[in-house]
């Protein structure tokens, strides 16, 4: 049996089912799209990956901005100024919130037999309506430039940002609720996440305090006996090896399980979510899983919300007392270099960028880690797990499923294993 | 109008998000029926063909044959086809795909990038990446006219046509009496004076493309690089930018001393096909002649 179009990707996969007496024999999700954009960007002025690397998945465009604003910052030498930080964690936190809504909404829910579309899109009026208002279009930002930002909202503009903001986070915290209580009384739901699954590791960004980090702390990676290991950046694309079968390509960890980035990972790394109504939804759904790590990627769902309640806390904090707003955009004080790095936990997962570049600043080579590349391995071993299921309806919807919930863009499927930490 | 109205979301190659602009904006989501009324949108859970539609959006460009006959199959269904975003029409940031040749790699690729309308008519022609609330504001007008009016009557295109330095803010007093004293690179900005971005020696593709975006980089800081497509007569957005470009770079000191500085100068565009063709490479006379040399496209 062969699914193209496949749920939440589209056309540019195909999920394979392989077939034995009326039971599945092999499930394989297939990638028939790939954008060899490794090869694209090799050759390009260094300044301009920014505005470039985004093509890669306009789901995530802001954190690909982001992260390839910092690869550059890294090869230049340039630190960003404060109102800088602040307006790309402002951005990253708006996508973050698009990201789970949408992907609940429009991509894992409708298979559940849950239907909040309606609602999703009012959420994502709001998101896209403050977006609007910081970068002029909803994708492809582009005030973030190496050291800074080119631009800042006016005071008008700040409080236009923050009654959206407002309005963002009420309709929010109701909807939140509403569809918790409703998967609670789903009974294909509940049988879901009691399903035993594998063991994963679990990477992520984590704060200070345990928060999630974004674009700020330390790579975490959480192993599946619940032992904790702090990774440099450098240290971590070292360890990553590439496998390829036909146009897919995934990352694993020399010599460790496969390795799950994005909500459900950060679920399991995170202390907490320090903020009101985000952490009373982190309780609950510990109490639903009784405990952590969670394995079991139905519970992305309920991560999801959590982590966009939490990010619309904190959108509505960071536009209500805009002090930080103050002070230099840009700061253009370098030492420029021939490597640089980047990572950013982004709504999707890890995304890691590492250029090199030559004396005038032309990239000569580079690698770009997605989220897909971490999570294509797990979503391999999530789909075996079917095998010798009977083969009809419940199974094909429980594969899409798993799929959704990866959240793969596997045209992002292609990378080039050259570039590691070295430098 | 917009009661049993059927529409649907293709998304080819790209980035495919801003299509969720289309039932976000309320006046075209009012005439379309929102939601309600969508029918096919495979990434976002709609993956059955539906036999006819009413409204079709295609953002995305056209790499594989299976685009090909996708694209072809659902023009046939499809009353109105609106190709949706610069991907669709120019290439956009997919069409620097085309400085590759996929087809090498799997025969499922096309030779080179197309666009939409390399492969089939579309009956509006939306720019922009993503377009712009005001240009989703006249789509509106223009779908609701399509609608309520039968067939349409041949291509329109959404948005404003002329440049964008006629109407920018930071236009030069005299435009026939300026000079670029040099050619600096993009991150080389860091004091932005708020004058015309060529009077501070930075690449805006202004001059070359079209104003449909409402100058939303140049009002926030940044240079145009040219998302929106050409503007009316241009025929190759860098070939023209460099053209334009030539006449007002080291103008005085042109007379002195003009081969040194200016090849000088020009040597400074280390990325040509990133700094001029980032959104239209495969509309452009370039890979066009490209193509010729490698006999794609030839019977
Ligand atoms: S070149 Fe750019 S900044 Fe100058 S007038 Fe044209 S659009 Fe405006
Ligand atoms: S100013 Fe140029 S790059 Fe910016 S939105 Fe308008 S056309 Fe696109």
């Amino acid at each position: 049996m062969i699914i193209n179009p496949v749920p939440g990707i589209g056309e540019d996969a195909r999920l394979v089912i392989g077939e034995e007496d009326g039971r599945v024999k092999s499930v394989r999700l297939e990638a028939v799209n790939k954008l060899f954009i490794e090869e694209v960007l090799r050759g390009r002025a260094l300044e301009l990956l920014p505005s470039i690397t985004p093509v890669f998945c306009s789901s995530d465009s802001w954190s690909y901005t982001v992260a390839s604003v910092m690869a550059v910052e890294d090869v230049l030498g340039r630190k960003p100024t404060i109102p800088a930080l602040g307006l790309r964690r402002l951005g990253l936190l708006l996508e973050i919130i698009e990201n789970h809504v949408r992907n609940n909404a429009f991509k894992t829910l409708p298979l559940l037999g849950v239907d909040v579309r309606g609602e999703a899109l009012r959420i994502l009026g709001y998101t896209i309506r403050i977006k609007e208002l910081l970068s002029g279009r909803s994708i492809n930002p582009i005030i973030y430039v190496p050291g800074g930002v080119s631009w800042r909202p006016d005071d008008k503009l700040i409080g236009e940002m923050a009654d959206y903001a407002r309005r963002l986070l009420e309709k929010i915290t109701v909807h939140s609720k509403k569809l918790i209580s409703n998967l609670k009384n789903n009974e294909f739901y509940n049988k879901l996440i009691k399903q035993e699954f594998n063991p994963t590791s679990y990477i992520g960004v984590i704060g200070r305090n345990g928060e999630p980090g974004i674009i700020n702390g330390e790579i975490a990676l959480l192993k599946p006996g619940g032992e904790v290991v702090k990774l440099e950046l450098k240290d971590l694309l070292d360890k990553l090896s590439v496998s390829s079968e036909g146009l897919s390509y995934w990352v694993e960890l020399s010599g460790d399980e496969p390795v799950r980035s994005g909500p459900l990972a950060r679920l399991n790394i995170v202390h907490g979510y320090p903020s009101e109504n985000a952490s009373s939804i982190y309780e609950e759904i510990l109490l639903i899983a009784g405990g952590k790590p969670v394995h079991n990627p139905f519970y992305t769902v309920l991560a999801r919300i959590a982590e966009s309640v939490y990010a619309a806390e904190l959108v509505y904090e960071s536009l209500s007392d805009t002090d930080w707003l103050s002070g230099s955009l840009v700061n253009p004080k370098e030492s420029p270099g021939k490597t640089g790095y980047s990572v950013v936990d982004s709504g999707r997962g890890l995304i890691i960028h590492s250029y090199v570049v030559d004396g005038k600043l032309v990239v000569r080579d580079l690698s770009i880690y997605t989220p897909s590349h971490f999570n294509y391995a797990a979503l391999r071993r999530d789909l075996s797990l079917l095998t010798g299921r009977v083969l009809g309806d419940e199974t094909v919807r429980l594969a899409e499923a798993l799929i959704t919930l990866s959240d793969l863009c596997v045209s992002e499927l292609t990378i080039n294993p050259v570039v590691k930490g070295e430098g | 109008m917009s009661e049993g109205l059927s529409i649907g979301f293709l998304e080819l190659t790209g980035c495919s998000t801003c299509l969720e602009n289309v039932l976000l904006h309320e006046k075209l989501s009012g005439i379309l029926g929102g939601l309600g009324s969508v029918k096919y949108w495979p990434s976002h859970g709609y993956t059955e063909e539906p036999d006819s539609l009413d409204v079709l959006f295609v953002s995305g460009a056209v790499r594989s044959r299976g685009q090909v006959e996708k694209l072809k199959k659902l023009r046939d269904k499809t009353r109105v086809l609106v190709a949706y975003g610069t991907c669709s029409i120019y290439g956009g940031l997919i069409g620097l795909t085309a400085l590759i040749d996929a087809s090498s790699r799997s025969g499922e690729f096309l030779e080179t990038v197309k666009t939409v309308p390399d492969i089939v008519e579309p009956d509006i022609l939306v720019t922009g990446c993503p377009p712009t609330r005001d240009q989703l504001d006249e789509l509106a007008g223009v779908i609701k006219d399509y609608l309520e009016n039968g067939k349409p009557r041949g291509k329109v295109f959404i948005g404003n046509r002329n440049s964008l330095c006629r109407d920018c803010p930071r236009k030069p007093r005299d435009p026939y009496r300026f000079e670029m004293p040099s050619i600096k690179r993009d991150h080389e900005l860091v004091e932005d004076d708020g004058r015309c971005f060529l009077e501070q020696g930075i690449l805006c593709l202004g001059p070359v493309t079209s104003s449909g975006c409402g100058h939303l980089c140049i009002l926030r800081g940044r240079p145009c690089m040219g998302c929106n497509g050409p503007a009316r007569g241009v025929v190759d957005q860098g070939l023209n930018y460099i053209s334009s470009i030539g006449s007002i770079l080291l103008k005085s000191m042109e007379r002195i001393r003009m081969f040194d500085y200016f090849a000088a100068e020009m040597d400074k565009l280390v990325d040509p096909m990133g700094y001029l063709y980032r959104y239209t490479l495969p509309k452009s006379l370039l890979t066009e002649l490209a193509l010729k040399k490698r006999g794609v496209g030839e019977k």
